[in-house]
């Protein structure tokens, strides 16, 4: 007898391939396909027992009829919150389909949401949040940031001021999405910034189109309330789809948020008080309503955010900066205000994403992007005599179109050409980054093929580059290529294996930087000789998942040609009106950065697990045999989960508290840094939450207290770190309320 | 591969419309390039001892292209002003009103190293009766050579200003060479 069928989201209707069913109390069990279609041979009787799960989804235990033609529907996890499991497959996200993805669904990131988007991301072991205080965080993948990873938005690589350590995201939290990390190497699909990994957040999806069952207008209401700096957010979407029953759906969401200053436990961070508003609408279009229709969508965004940057980690010069550290805490201990003094900066993003999907029939098509967008951004000193006052103005074109295609029954790949042109355009009195144009081209082609029980890819990229400034133009071009295979060696372990190599040109900053940074009161100064840098690489990944037991462990070693960062030059400091400042230079070395991600989750009842999720990661400049500045510190995150059904008339009511270690990082070199790294810490966090009736309407409640203890800490990756601790103990209380047809 | 045609004339269309921007980078840069002290002997005979500090193209590139030495005669007091100017723009920009303008935001402080140099004394007041430093007398101590460190602070809160303690917000920091005479 054989059972077969397909595993689908049981509102989008969309196939999960890699979804795993298994006959319950056996060793028989099978991974969905490319299309969410399983077959299982082995089913005895009539009916048996299955269980059936899926990254993201709630695990579904059931007994179905052994027939053919089956659907098993499973639900978007609301609950799993604060915990990411592994989702087996990449297509979402742009990385490899045999590279290790982690996914956060929009109901995931609603119980977990942040004052920014990329806190959300910390619970996935390996990557870490690089902060500028509260509103400013960014995503630290593998010991590599920056520069080196791409956030693609709705489907485009954002590109805002990258070149600063202290720009965020620059989405905001409350925007309906959906994220998704790869990490490690994504330079296939979205080209030479993204070789240490990307991000990809995408709009929520729609459901189907094509079925009149899910028409009508709905929507959800959000309020985020945090404590520590008396923020509110309030923000929402409405949808409607299929309206007249023509087959489209739009939506139209908005979000703002007002905070005032941070505190740490015994001090008010001055002046980190923020503003921020967002609007956009995405929109879906179906040419017919056949099962390959074609498909357009345009989505649209616009982010406005003014942020005060604290002013205890504004210097004038070094000197300053040596009395602001020796004293080891702000000047003053701040009164607590909504008002955003300078120094302050303003970001406006703007962001406009349209794309096309023709399909030919089931398995090819041809995708096509077009990417729009504009950031602006102007930074306000505190200083009168010099008006430094610095505003930059990058503007980007990006395209790409794909040829989507199996060449038989059980392979899938795409073939594509890519493009991309930028202007940057800088006024004011900072020459940290200059006038530029980029022109850049690529094109890349990469396969899957799926047998019994391996998953092979390999693809590869060419890309140009051309960086046009008033002095200088430069050509770069190289290829990037990666392979890889994932392994199912039973039902419940499987093994994934990824190689690949990737380059990155120089930007604007690391050649032409020479200025000031404030922040860090240090003297930059770019090298207009630099190349490109190469890293080869490669992981390993173990996942064994019984059902109790969720285990994964992958370790990764990147090895990079002519590293880009800068270093200090102590023979030759700037001296300048304003003082003597160190003088970092950008320069070139050969490094290597590897590591180790675990994450264990115990489940010991139904309702109960424990887990555990850790990071290694260790960098070295070979060049010199000494660490890579700043690197990630060791850190371990062990936790207890709760999750039950209908408890005093709620449903879905969870608790689960975790406490956070974090090593010092005592790989660091001495002379290097103004101060050595901060001492570990620890950090206890509480979440609970339920969804509870409000006349008749099921609404999302959940409280989170991070740092339960008020533990004065600093983070290592933290750049207020010298002059002071990181925010206290933070009460989030959150309220989602859907209206409409759900 | 139409649409591949189609996206270079896109991306060739975008390179053809839209260029680096008119304005060049060069010339907006708003800074204070040179200090001027300005030293009256007190006595007959009134000797004028006219001192510069300079770095014309601002920080970085080239180090500071006038850097004069300050001769000093032992015992003898000399009433001094200092000018803020910005000489990488023509007509050299005057920057010492803006600091006169906002004198409770700003003071200067003067050191010698070592302190046997020489000492100064503030002869003005802000409108909060603390010193600016717009105008000082140094007195010439012992003979030797050192130096004398010339800060401006910023206090963007006039609070923050108690006369003694520096800010972190510092505009100007400058080291003149100084020669004291028997």
């Amino acid at each position: 007898l054989i059972l077969s069928g397909t595993v689908r989201d049981s509102s989008t209707h969309s196939p999960l391939p890699g979804a795993v069913v298994r006959i319950q109390n056996t060793v028989y069990g099978t991974v969905a396909d490319h299309h969410g279609h399983f077959h299982l041979h082995e089913a005895e009787g009539d009916s048996v027992d299955v269980d059936v799960h899926y990254v993201g989804y709630q695990r579904k235990r059931m007994r179905i009829a052994v027939k053919e033609d089956v659907v098993i529907d499973l639900v978007p996890m609301m609950i799993e919150s604060g915990r990411i499991v592994v989702q087996e497959q990449g297509n979402m996200s742009g990385g490899g389909p045999t590279q290790r993805v982690e996914s956060l669904s929009e109901q995931q990131i609603n119980e977990i949401r942040g004052q920014t988007i990329t806190s959300a991301l910390q619970s996935v072991p390996g990557v870490t949040v690089m902060t500028s205080g509260p509103s400013v965080a960014r995503a630290v993948v593998h010991g590599v940031y920056g520069q080196r990873i791409v956030v693609s938005n709705a489907g485009v690589a954002q590109e805002g001021q990258q070149w600063g350590s202290d720009h965020g995201t620059e989405i905001d939290a409350l925007v309906p999405v959906r994220m998704a990390v790869v990490k490690g190497p994504s330079s296939l699909m979205y080209g030479p910034n993204a070789m240490g990994g990307a991000i990809s957040i995408e709009p929520s999806p729609f459901p189907s189109l094509r079925s009149p069952e899910t028409a009508g207008v709905s929507g959800r209401a959000i309020v985020n309330l945090f404590s520590n700096n008396l923020q509110g957010a309030v923000g929402g979407f409405v949808q409607s789809v299929r309206p007249l029953d023509a087959p489209v759906a739009v939506r139209a969401y908005a979000g703002v948020r007002r905070a005032g200053d941070a505190r740490t436990p015994d001090y008010v961070l001055d002046n980190t008080a923020y503003e921020q508003w967002t609007v956009g609408t995405n929109m879906k279009f179906e040419l017919d309503t056949s099962s390959n229709p074609i498909a357009f969508t345009v989505d649209a965004s616009l982010f406005n955010a003014d942020l005060g940057i604290f002013s205890g980690a504004h210097l004038g010069n070094a000197t300053d900066m040596r009395r602001a550290i020796e004293r080891g805490r702000p000047a003053d201990d701040g009164e607590f205000s909504y008002t955003i003094d300078p120094p302050h900066s303003t970001v406006q993003h703007m962001l406009l994403s349209a794309s096309a999907k023709l399909p030919f029939n089931d398995h090819n098509a041809i995708l096509a992007h077009y990417g729009l967008q504009q950031n602006a951004r102007s930074e306000f000193d505190t200083h009168s005599l010099s008006h430094e006052a610095l505003s930059l103005k990058l503007v980007t074109y990006s395209g790409d179109v794909q040829f989507e295609h199996a060449l038989s029954e059980n392979s899938h790949g795409h073939l594509g050409v890519s493009g991309m042109f930028q202007v940057n355009d800088r006024t004011g009195s900072v020459d940290i980054i200059p006038d530029y144009e980029l022109l850049g081209g690529g094109v890349f082609a990469f396969e899957s093929v799926e047998l019994d029980n391996v998953l092979l890819s390999a693809g590869a990229r060419y890309d140009s580059r051309q960086l046009t400034t008033r002095t200088q133009q430069n050509m770069y071009a190289s290829i990037s290529g990666a392979a890889g295979a994932r392994i199912q060696i039973s039902p419940v372990v499987s093994t994934a294996l990824n190689i690949s190599t990737a380059w990155r040109p120089p930007q604007a900053n690391e050649l032409y930087s020479n200025d000031v940074h404030h922040g860090v009161a240090q003297y930059e100064i770019g090298d207009s000789t630099l190349g490109p840098e190469r890293t080869i690489g490669g992981d390993v990944s173990f996942d064994l998942n019984d059902g109790s037991v969720d285990l994964s462990v992958t370790g990764y070693v990147n090895m990079f040609d002519s590293y880009i960062t800068s270093l200090p030059d102590p023979d030759n400091p700037t001296v300048t009106i304003r003082g003597t400042f160190p003088t970092f230079r950008y320069t070139q070395f050969d490094a290597v950065i590897s590591g180790i991600d675990v994450s264990f989750e115990y489940n010991f009842t139904d309702i109960a697990s424990l887990y555990a999720k850790g990071s290694i990661v260790r960098g070295t400049d070979t060049e010199h045999d000494q660490p890579l500045f700043l690197m990630p510190a060791d850190r371990l995150r062990i936790g207890g989960h709760i999750h039950a059904h209908d408890v005093w008339g709620m449903h879905h009511v969870f608790a689960d508290i975790s406490v956070l270690g974090v090593r010092t990082q005592d790989r660091f070199v001495e002379a290097m840094d103004y101060a050595p790294p901060p001492p570990g810490y620890v950090l206890t966090d509480l979440m609970l939450g339920a969804e509870l009736d409000v006349f008749g309407t099921p609404c999302d409640v959940s409280m989170s207290v991070l740092n339960v203890f008020g533990v004065a800490y600093r983070d290592y990756l933290s750049r207020y770190r010298y002059f002071a601790d990181d925010p206290g103990r933070d009460v989030v209380v959150r309220f989602t309320i859907p209206f409409g047809k759900q | 591969m139409r649409s591949f045609v189609t996206l270079i004339v896109v991306v060739l269309t975008c390179a053809g419309c839209a260029e680096l921007p008119p304005t060049p980078d060069a010339n907006d840069h708003e800074v204070v390039t040179t200090i001027e002290l300005t030293l009256i002997q007190n006595q007959p005979p009134r000797d004028t001892i006219f001192v510069r500090w300079q770095d014309k193209d601002g920080p970085g590139g080239n180090a500071p292209d006038i850097v004069d030495t300050m001769w000093l005669d032992s015992g003898r007091t000399y009433y001094t002003t200092i000018r803020v100017l910005n000489a990488s723009v023509t007509p050299t920009e005057n920057m010492t009103e803006t600091i006169a303008s906002e004198e409770i935001n700003h003071q200067f402080f003067y050191a010698f190293d070592p302190t046997t140099l020489g000492a100064t004394r503030y002869l003005d007041k802000d409108g909060r009766d603390l010193p600016v430093g717009l105008s000082i007398d140094i007195s010439a101590l012992a003979p030797g050579n050192g130096m004398l460190t010339v800060e401006l602070s910023h206090y963007p809160d006039f609070n923050d200003k108690d006369g003694v303690q520096k800010s972190t917000d510092t505009d100007i920091s400058i080291q003149i060479p100084v020669i004291v005479r028997p």
